[in-house]
């Protein structure tokens, strides 16, 4: 199960790989689909034919891609036809959208089509379907890799104007609900910071599933908690200040859109007063109180959860739930963290969720401490004597060269790398150059490119850092290389895959032996059907002996091949596998996790030099991974949970695997909707120091869980392409999720940016993140 | 000249004519008749405005069944057959006849302080709904100037007269007289029932009806049919194809005769992976009209519930919390709750709420994700203590 984040009602979880789209897709519009629909035994199904389509129209095949998607619309066109009647509006979800593949199909060859019309500069045909598939087929949707479904008569409408106009539309999303910048001040902060339950219920059942707050005196409690906590609801609608919004008709407008909203006023009366369920009510009127600046009231808020609902749960997109007592503990923990003046720590606070790690409620059991608040002063906690780990014996060790992972008798762990331990700094590093696109088959292999013809290679050794962000390269602003950048400001590690494209050792020696920055080679582990020899569709099955032997040859040639290169950190298994996505993990989670396993072993018989860690999707089928992989040393999860970290992750790693645990990926954007970029920067700086903290906080020897062993900032250089237009930086957001403005701007992760994109890729910009980092890393 | 002077004398007999028609009532008039006998001169306003199940009333108005006083009465014979599918219907005595509002006609009623009608049931135990004075054509070019509203009256089996409170409203302009509103709810067998002398009147002793605090029990349900139930279950919400309704079952109710059984498929019909049902007053009032009830004198919602199989999660019930432009003062909730085979009672606690303006009485919610094969449930004398 995910601890994961909201969206309109709904969340929305992060659930693929910035890393795989470069890979492999080819054509324009490379939007494959995974499921096979209306076979007979005498005819290909629609899915077929549709990745073989984008597959011919990818290789510039222009006659056989128009007679596959002529054969799919002969084939299917009357069931097509037959679902677009049936429905009255967009279908939402995957299921639903599935449900209508046929439709889904059928204009995705059309859209094939037209585009292959409009390479061929055939404008007319080109337009002429487009303008058919918005007359016909608008209910129509097709998949992007990239993780989310795209409205095929909206994409060809935007197409329409490019062809009239020649523009390409960057999407500018309108604010729906009121936006006066306001501050809360509170009618009713009521009459106790740290509430004293226990003087208005009992605490029941502690630390048992059959835990329960009872409330004895209702009227004190409201006075205690104040203003939009619960059971306070009156207090909200005696407030002036919510009267008067309401006669401003500020509190007009869809819920969800206030959670990012610069009225906060008037978001905080629109969440205090909403219907939403009481978990979910009382986490974004805390989030409001925190954006606010009012923390006490906004950790008591939090708390309210803990203490009053603590199973509460909400729902990604893609329905896998999303536990609001868990993430109100790490928000509390954050928010204490960040205000060391308020003197006040939480402890004892924890909600287990038994069969929490699968997307079934129903079968959840909830075990709750709510734990308390305790005094302490910040002077004396600095100074609190930490265990010495020389004084401590060795409980376990994995690994025999000189990388392994050890625990302590303490139950902390540590990487040690050369007998020393070894804090992971690690950047996902990809500097792709502006205008360059998988899509379109333009992109390059980085770890070569030198396109000014100097000799050096262009992004780690060529970059200059452009300090005055005039977009220039001044006098002052010489080649400095981003491997040289990564070295100042700490990294150690960066984390590439060894297939499709084949890495260069040679580079990788170099920025191991000149810079001290090792790698991290991972496989796929069938991820995307990559090292299984599966067809994308269905993709790779964990129960198929053959994809399984084609994925183990894959993974031991890795090993083989850069066991004894001294740059070589750990080997990294799949990415994000669980999610599914041309591979069945999240239907065979159990199969999955065995072969991961087998795998591992394996390559433990040829080098046992090295620590293997497993790259999963946050903590999806954890219970899998403590079941069935004894062998893999570490635990990875691509993570994006919000600004203060990843809350019950460590402690659930090691109380359901006792292994030592790593960030993968974790990151986010430098764009604000509605903010100046320097203020966006800030923003993305404060996300990745709150990330960072929480990862320390659980290394060995310190507060937490003591099995962090670091983690894989989500990345070095924006990406351009990611929004489709790949000379454009486009701001649109392409998912919602626990991000400064609510919203994923996928090209605008970068520890660094590109500036204005004409001197990529040379060109960099570094960030704010890029200075907390320097002084996090390097201290 | 002589066409002058014509004109001259018709104006002077027209004039007073078209005046009655605007001002009606003045300092002289006690009295403003809408049914005092078949045809008597006094009338006025037709009972032209039929709504609902149109097709299950039948009209006498001349009916010399045991008239109150004269020669006749109304007699209305309501077969509760739902002709057209509504299950209510009811009857706006309208001026001019069939005046929803787009035609001026309205009568100036000031200086009227109350309306009394007298009313019998062919029984006893038939149920008004409510009767209602003015309220046509709130959206309309001309629409009345106020609308007032009284029941649900149960009727007995002999003539007894009912007053309708009118002091302090502003009668400036009515051209819906009365109406009649009854549920087949409320009367599933159909009602017959009797109405005689139907007037305004001057009384300057009424004083205005102040805001009144309602008297506790205060049911939402008891009863299918009760007159004692409050709230309408109108707002169904989320998946409401997924949602089945019975607010007569007869399956082992906890008191009474009938209990409410609700069926939630978790089909997802909708879409929307949850579906609950909210009880308002009146039915689809989502915070648009200005009708709540003052329970400032409730301390807690009570009702008893019971699963089918026992282990159905109910996520939340809740008192109150309707926004709109006409909100509820305040809300209350418990939840999430496991159900047991067994009737229990529930309590949802109101101290230190505020009650005093309540148009959601009260509602249950779930989903799919906690009841993946549905829920099957059972409600009973919900009701604020």
């Amino acid at each position: 199960m995910l601890d994961s984040f909201l969206t309109e009602g709904i969340l929305k979880k992060r659930f693929f790989s910035f890393i795989f789209p470069q890979i492999f897709l080819v054509s324009s519009f490379c939007f494959l689909r995974l499921n096979s629909f209306a076979q007979s035994d005498d005819m290909p199904s629609s899915g077929e034919l549709i990745n073989k389509a984008w597959l011919l129209h990818g290789q510039r095949k222009v006659e056989e891609t128009f007679a596959v998607t002529q054969q799919i619309i002969e084939l299917y066109k009357d069931q097509a036809d037959k679902q677009q009647a049936s429905l009255s509006a967009l279908p939402k979800g995957k299921e639903e959208i599935e449900k209508v593949q046929i439709l889904n199909d059928v204009a995705t060859a059309y859209f094939i089509q037209a585009e292959s019309y409009m390479r061929q500069g055939k404008i007319e045909e080109a337009k002429n379907i487009f303008k058919l598939i918005i007359e016909r087929y608008p209910c129509a949707q097709a998949w992007d890799p990239r993780g989310w479904y795209w409205v095929i008569a909206e994409a060809a409408a935007k197409s329409i104007k490019k062809l009239e106009s020649g523009s390409i539309e960057i999407e500018k999303p309108k604010k729906k609900v009121s936006q006066k910048p306001t501050k809360i001040v509170l009618y009713d902060p009521g009459k106790e910071d740290i509430v004293n339950y226990s003087k208005y219920g009992e605490f029941v059942n502690v630390g048992t599933d059959q835990y329960r707050y009872i409330i004895k005196d209702q009227e004190g409690l409201s006075i205690a908690v104040g203003e939009g906590i619960y059971p306070n609801t009156s207090s909200v609608r005696w407030d002036p200040a919510f009267k008067t919004a309401l006669k401003q008709k500020r509190l007009e407008g869809d819920l969800w859109d206030f959670v990012h909203s610069e009225d906060l006023e008037a978001a905080f009366f629109k969440w205090a007063t909403s219907s939403e369920p009481q978990g979910v009510k009382l986490f974004y009127t805390a989030l409001i109180l925190e954006k606010a600046g009012l923390i006490k009231h906004a950790i008591k808020c939090y708390y309210a959860i803990i203490v009053h609902f603590p199973g509460a749960y909400g729902w990604t997109y893609f329905k896998t739930p999303w536990y609001i007592g868990q993430a109100a503990i790490a928000k509390i923990h954050y928010l204490l963290r960040k205000n060391p003046q308020l003197g006040l720590k939480l402890v004892d606070a924890q909600i287990k969720i038994i069969n929490g790690f699968d997307n079934n409620v129903a079968n959840d059991i909830v075990i709750t401490n709510p734990g308390r608040f305790v005094k302490v002063n910040p002077l004396l906690e600095k100074f609190k004597p930490k265990p010495s780990k020389e004084l401590l014996s060795i409980k376990k060790r994995s690994g025999k060269g000189r990388v392994y992972v050890q625990q302590y008798e303490t139950g902390d762990w540590q990487l040690i790398v050369d007998e020393k331990p070894f804090v992971l700094k690690g950047i996902t590093y990809a500097p792709t150059k502006v205008g360059q696109s998988p899509d379109e088959g333009t992109m390059t292999n980085w770890m070569y490119d030198d396109f000014n013809n100097n000799g050096k290679i262009d992004g780690p050794f060529d970059s200059f850092v452009d300090k005055n962000k005039n977009n220039r390269q001044d006098q002052d602003e010489p080649a400095i290389g981003d491997f040289e950048l990564m070295r100042q400001m700490g990294v150690n590690a960066i984390r590439i895959y060894h297939h499709p494209r084949v890495p260069s050792k040679e580079l990788l020696r170099r920025l191991y032996q000149e810079y001290g920055i090792m790698t991290i080679m991972g496989d796929f582990l069938g991820k995307y059907a990559l090292g299984s020899g599966a067809p994308w569709n269905p993709g790779t099955d964990y129960n198929n002996p053959q994809h399984k032997e084609n994925m183990m040859n894959s993974v031991l040639s890795m090993v083989k091949e850069y066991k004894d290169e001294p740059f070589i950190l750990f080997w990294l298994l799949g990415n994000e596998n669980v999610y599914g996505y041309a591979c069945n993990a999240d239907k065979e989670p159990d199969a999955f996790f065995a072969f991961a396993n087998e795998v591992a072993r394996r390559i433990k018989e040829i080098d046992p030099n090295h620590p293997v860690a497993i790259c999963s999707g946050d903590v999806l089928y954890l219970d899998k991974f403590g079941k069935h992989c004894p062998d893999i040393d570490i635990f990875g999860a691509n993570s994006y949970r919000g600004n203060y970290g990843f809350g019950m992750l460590w402690y659930q790693v090691k109380e359901i695997a006792d292994k030592p645990a790593i960030i993968t990926e974790y990151g986010c954007s430098a764009y604000y909707e509605g903010k100046s970029l320097e203020e966006a920067e800030e923003y993305q700086a404060d996300y990745h120091k709150g990330c960072w903290e929480d990862i320390r906080l659980n290394m060995a020897f310190q507060d937490g869980a003591g099995n962090a062993l670091g983690g894989i900032v989500f990345e070095w250089l924006d990406e351009w392409w990611k929004g489709y237009e790949p000379a454009i930086h486009d701001t649109k957001g392409t998912w919602i999720g626990p991000f400064p403005d609510g919203t994923m701007h996928e090209e605008w992760l970068g520890i660094c940016g590109q500036g204005d994109g004409n001197m990529s890729p040379f060109l960099r910009q570094l960030r704010k993140a890029y200075t907390v980092y320097k002084q996090e890393w390097k201290n | 000249m002589k066409k002058i002077i014509a004109l001259f004398l018709a104006l002077v007999l027209v004039i007073p004519l078209g005046y009655a028609q605007t001002k009606a009532a003045n300092e002289q008039v006690k009295e403003f008749w809408i049914y005092k006998d078949k045809g008597a001169r006094e009338n006025h306003y037709a009972p032209s405005g039929w709504m609902g199940d149109y097709g299950d009333i039948k009209i006498n108005d001349q009916s010399t069944d045991n008239p109150y006083s004269g020669t006749t009465c109304i007699q209305f014979v309501y077969t509760a057959k739902k002709s057209q599918q509504q299950g209510w219907a009811g009857v706006y005595w309208q001026n001019p006849p069939n005046n929803w509002g787009s035609k001026k006609g309205g009568f100036d009623l000031t200086g009227m302080t109350k309306l009394t009608f007298w009313a019998r049931g062919a029984k006893g135990g038939e149920i008004l709904q409510k009767v209602v004075v003015g309220g046509i054509g709130t959206k309309m070019a001309y629409p009345d100037s106020t609308v007032v509203e009284v029941g649900p009256i149960e009727l007995t089996d002999t003539w007894k007269q009912y007053t309708v409170n009118l002091a302090g409203k502003d009668l400036s302009y009515i051209s819906g007289g009365f109406s009649w509103v009854a549920t087949a709810d409320q009367n599933p067998n159909g009602a017959t029932f009797y109405l005689d002398d139907i007037k305004f009147e001057a009384d300057p002793t009424i004083k205005p009806e102040g805001k009144r605090q309602e008297s506790m029990p205060f049911y939402v349900y008891a009863d299918s049919g009760s007159i004692k139930n409050h709230f309408v279950p109108s707002g169904w919400m989320g998946d409401y194809g997924d949602i089945k309704y019975d607010g007569a079952c007869k399956e082992d109710p906890y008191l009474g005769d009938t209990c409410i059984k609700i069926i939630y498929t978790g089909k997802v019909s909708n879409g929307a992976r949850w579906a609950g049902i909210f009880w308002q007053h009146p039915a689809n009032n989502w915070g648009t009209i200005d009708k709540g009830y003052d329970l400032s004198k409730a301390q807690k919602l009570t009702f008893w519930a019971r699963g089918a199989k026992g282990g159905e999660r109910i996520e939340e019930f809740k008192v109150g919390g309707i926004m709109g432009e006409y909100s509820d003062s305040d809300s209350a909730s418990i939840g999430p709750v496991i159900l047991t085979k067994e009737w229990k009672q529930y309590t949802i606690d109101l101290k230190g709420k505020d009650m005093s303006y309540i148009i959601g009485g009260f509602c249950w919610a779930t989903n799919v994700d906690v009841n993946p094969d549905g829920a099957t449930f059972y409600l009973d004398e919900i009701k604020f203590e």
